[in-house]
């Protein structure tokens, strides 16, 4: 009978769940782990901190995916700040303020 | 090289009026202080038009003009902010919609997806940028603001506390609920992964 190599596996399987489940004790929960992400974009983070988000990232895919969603949204909005502009000819200037500024620039080069 | 020479003012309202009046809009999402950001900005660089280096083109040195009037402008009316306005903002604990009682998220429901064409051909996509108007809307304005502020402008922390009158924590904060707001509107209406 060959038990061994099925047993092997087992017993991996079985450490590196309790492995898992003892780091996801071990940090923080989702909830702040998003929190502290959003955070680390805007400040450095404590040692620490930074250690905790990234063992909580080695049992949790979905953090690691909002984090790096967040810096997805982040870069698209750096690399293409006039996309967010309207660019319909509506998200324009009005024809009133079009001809008040007019008004405007005009009285003042005259003077 | 010859440095570029401005071109006559009566023709700026027309090269770069809409322009200026977009960009102004994005930040202060009002369109009468955007209108007014847009004339002030006219004025000054009429006023100013003897220093033009010629070292950019018109339009950066216009915009570089209006940016600035924009960072006046929140400070102006940083006084005016009432204070509860911004607490309201910060209050409270992130209502735990996506997650379990132990802080977790709710697997089959909430937890974060796997964005197909993310992260290059969505940006190409003007649908993509039309979602993100709409979700950034849907924020409330200071929140808004002080979002774009920081990612679309780059300001620094400080100044943005300084513009908004808000504590670091306090934008950290709403710098948070903003980004999970954009992030979940963005699931949902962009790459329709979840109902509404």
């Amino acid at each position: 009978m060959q038990v061994g190599p099925t047993q092997d596996v087992k017993g991996l399987k079985l450490r590196i769940g309790m492995i898992a489940g003892w780091l996801i004790k071990m940090t923080p929960p989702c909830n702040r782990i998003v929190k502290l992400v959003s955070e680390g974009m805007d400040h450095p983070l404590p040692l620490g901190t930074r250690v905790k988000i990234r063992l909580h990232f080695l049992v949790c895919k979905w953090c690691e995916r909002y984090k790096q969603q967040l810096v997805f949204i982040r870069s698209a909005m750096h690399q293409h700040p006039d996309k967010l502009m309207g660019q319909e000819p509506s998200a324009g200037l009005s024809a009133e303020a079009r001809e008040r500024l007019k008004q405007v620039l005009r009285q003042r080069q005259a003077q | 090289m010859a440095p570029e020479a401005l071109s006559d003012p009566q023709g700026w309202l027309d090269l770069h009026g809409d322009y200026l009046y977009r960009f102004a809009l994005l930040r202060t999402r009002e369109a009468s202080i955007a209108e007014e950001m847009v004339q002030e900005t006219f004025l000054a660089a009429l006023q100013a038009r003897g220093r033009f280096a010629g070292q950019s083109t018109e339009r950066s040195w216009l915009v570089g003009i209006l940016k600035h009037k924009i960072v006046d402008h929140f400070r102006k009316v940083a006084r005016e902010i009432p204070t509860d306005d911004i607490e309201r903002l910060c209050a409270g604990e992130d209502a735990d919609g996506p997650f379990d009682q132990d802080g977790h998220w709710k697997l089959d429901q909430t937890a974060p997806l796997d964005w197909p064409d993310h992260p290059g051909a969505a940006v190409e996509r003007k649908q993509f940028w039309d979602v993100l108007k709409r979700c950034l809307g849907e924020l409330p304005p200071r929140m808004a603001q002080a979002f774009t502020l920081c990612e679309v402008d780059e300001v620094s922390t400080e100044d943005i506390c300084e513009m908004l009158k808000m504590t670091p924590n306090n934008l950290w904060v709403v710098l948070h609920r903003a980004r999970k707001h954009l992030r979940g509107c963005l699931e949902v209406h962009h790459f329709g992964l979840r109902v509404a």
